[in-house]
């Protein structure tokens, strides 16, 4: 657990953050999220030691991060930039056990850890031997995400990560990192300036203005409650339409039906919004299958899904 | 495009052996010597009208094959060509001599230019250079005034050559550490950059000569109030003021290479590495120094190189090396003897140029900081 409480930062005489008070639980993934300038990613630094805060205090674990030592506070905390940074003379295997080698772990250790990071990001393990020059950019932001699990930390930061990323690549590595952090049950501070990628990734979004954390709440609730107008200008009219994407069909729990014409190749996974365009394309109800069941799906189920959960919000 | 204007220097260049002089003769060292051209050696025309033929573009195999040979010896050729000028008077072979004349010199680069217009140009020019003076050290040009001059002073020539690359070389390994202190820490303080540029330049700016001059009179008057430090070599004079002197110069590219090779370094890796929890010590081992060592051995390459030429002012005062040979030629106007003095010097200086500059090359390429270039 990570509590920030009253932290206040400044650049020269400008305050870049003003009084912030946060709570992030064990294994939740909070994403700061705001206008450029809105100090979010001072907010983030500041959890880590990159930047040194004013005033205000931070815990980690119960522990104030001032007295611990700053290299082993760092340690427990996995860091991702846009940039990526990887070391350019070191190739893949060599990046990401960088630190296994100083904690000076057993050559087979780091082996066996190196192979078990890459196979769960999704690349193959002959990369091992390749240089940061001959990835593409997801493939890199995939190597950089491993570098900063390769000790296990219980924390990952994440700044903009895939800003840099093109939109199908960043798609497909969101989902990725998402499953990731979820299986390992990984507590997660996020900043991005994407509302999408918010809505993804967030358990709860905290929207940032001007030094000072607007709205906290989860992306469901911020259909309804939105506080201030800035809240309603930042996140957009569309905002409703978007938030259908942190859902798949299979939330909206179908009924099986018996067999007719399959008309569509979609299956339990896919998310609501895409679903939703394809009922909107579709004049009858779209009938899809999984392994076993076939499906059939129409506008109402996934209306009356959306009231679910607003009524569930309001409660 | 490039080629061809490059053929048409060449063509240019092998037209003045046809009306430029050749060589000039001696009697003997001091006599003035008399100007001879290629027409007064038999069948020496054959050769120019090969060189002139070879600037013309051509695409069959084997004939280019064979233009590739020539040119490559043609160095050689033309130089031992030139000896066989022999006029009717009689002379002692043992005194006389004969100096090439800017004909023959215009002629090697023109060969040379012509080289790296093909493949592995830079290759066939380095093998013409080994044929030259593979056949020089095998004495195949004994009439050559430079020759003379060598084989009269072959021990001192290779003594001189020793401490001259022991000077360039012991000088710049001084300089190395503290070069490299001062370029890193300039990047940490901001503050003390500006001394330390300051100071590194300062030597830049002042002309070696007054610097020699300068260091004369304490290094003189310490040699004389403490006369053990004389037996040490404390003296205004012989090796010690060249060594200061060359050092300080290696100085500032060392510096400023180290300066701007730790500045260069990408801040995202070097936020990674701070971020991973990696020590300063760490960091500096395994991140920024093997990040920024291809940059500061550019740094090394360019001080080295430019001191394999200011060594040579060391024989001004006594310490000795290549410049002893070229002042003493100067002092007895022996033109030879200046070029005996001076042409190893341009050679080493080059030759270590492209060594080192490939070895950076690699060690660029290793670091993967050259990638958006290759």
């Amino acid at each position: 657990m990570i509590k920030l409480s009253q932290i206040r930062k400044l650049y020269d005489t400008q305050e870049a953050l003003r009084n912030v008070d946060l709570q992030i639980e064990d294994g939740e993934c909070v994403v700061l999220i705001g206008p450029s300038g809105c100090g979010k990613s001072s907010l983030l630094k500041s959890i880590n030691r990159m930047i040194d805060i004013d005033a205000g205090t931070i815990t980690f674990f119960n522990q104030d991060i001032q007295s611990l030592p700053v290299e082993q506070l760092r340690r427990k905390i996995g860091y991702c930039i846009q940039g990526v940074g990887l070391f350019p003379h070191m190739n893949v295997k060599e990046n990401i056990a960088i630190l296994l080698r100083i904690l000076k772990w057993k050559e087979e250790d780091i082996e066996r850890r190196v192979d078990e990071l890459l196979l769960m990001s999704e690349l193959p393990l002959t990369y091992k031997t390749k240089k940061p020059h001959e990835l593409s950019g997801g493939e890199a932001q995939r190597v950089g995400v491993c570098r900063a699990l390769a000790t296990d930390p219980p924390v990952l930061l994440m700044d903009e990560p895939f800003g840099a990323l093109d939109p199908m690549t960043r798609e497909k590595i969101q989902i990725a990192f998402r499953d990731i952090a979820q299986k390992l049950h990984k507590t997660v501070v996020f900043v991005t300036h994407d509302i999408e990628e918010a809505i993804l990734l967030g358990d709860r979004i905290a929207l940032m203005n001007e030094g000072q954390i607007v709205q906290l709440s989860t992306p469901e609730a911020l259909i309804q409650d939105q506080k201030e107008n800035f809240t309603k200008n930042f996140i957009g009219q569309d905002y409703p339409l978007m938030v259908l994407k942190r859902f798949s069909v299979r939330d909206l729990k179908l009924k099986p039906i018996s067999n007719l014409n399959v008309t569509h190749r979609i299956d339990l996974d896919t998310n609501l919004k895409e679903a939703l365009a394809l009922c909107i394309k579709q004049t009858e109800a779209v009938i899809f299958k999984d392994e076993q069941n076939t499906y059939s799906l129409v506008y109402s189920d996934i209306f009356s899904f959306i009231r679910g959960m607003q009524d569930e919000t309001a409660h | 495009m490039k080629d061809r204007i490059r053929r048409g220097l060449s063509l240019i260049l092998f037209m003045t052996l046809l009306f430029l002089p050749m060589g000039f003769f001696k009697v003997n060292r001091v006599l003035n010597g008399s100007v001879f051209s290629l027409w007064k050696i038999e069948y020496a025309w054959i050769l120019v009208l090969f060189a002139l033929i070879s600037t013309i573009r051509l695409k069959h195999r084997t004939i280019a094959y064979l233009r590739s040979l020539f040119l490559i010896l043609l160095p050689s050729i033309l130089i031992y060509v030139s000896q066989s000028y022999v006029i009717a008077e009689p002379f002692d072979v043992k005194v006389a001599r004969i100096s090439l004349g800017p004909s023959i010199y215009f002629a090697c680069i023109g060969a040379w230019v012509l080289l790296s217009t093909e493949a592995k140009g830079s290759l066939k020019i380095f093998i013409s250079l080994c044929v030259l003076i593979t056949l020089f050290g095998f004495g195949y040009f004994p009439m050559l005034g430079f020759y003379k001059e060598y084989i009269n002073r072959q021990a001192t020539f290779f003594l001189e050559l020793q401490r001259h690359m022991s000077l360039a070389v012991t000088s710049l390994l001084f300089a190395l550490v503290p070069g490299i202190y001062l370029g890193y820490q300039s990047t940490r303080h901001p503050r003390l950059r500006e001394w330390i540029m300051g100071f590194v330049n300062g030597f830049q700016v002042a002309p070696t000569l007054s610097m020699l001059a300068l260091l004369m009179i304490p290094l003189a008057s310490l040699g004389q109030s403490f006369p053990f430090l004389r037996t040490w070599g404390v003296k205004g004079v012989g090796f010690l003021p060249a060594f200061i002197v060359l050092s300080l110069y290696a100085l500032l590219p060392i510096t400023s290479n180290t300066y701007t090779a730790f500045k260069q370094l990408d801040p995202s890796v070097m936020d990674s590495a701070k971020a991973l929890g990696m020590s300063s010590k760490h960091i500096f081992r395994k991140v920024s120094f093997p990040l920024a060592l291809p940059f500061i051995i550019t740094g090394i390459r360019i001080a080295f190189i430019q001191n394999i030429g200011n060594t040579i002012l060391a024989g001004l005062v006594g310490g000795g090396g290549m410049g002893s040979l070229i002042f003493l030629g100067l002092a007895q106007s022996a033109t030879d003897l200046i070029l005996l003095g001076s042409l190893p010097v341009v050679l080493m200086a080059l030759g270590f140029e492209v060594i080192l500059e490939f070895t950076e090359l690699r060690l660029k390429k290793k670091m993967g900081v050259l990638y958006d270039q290759a």
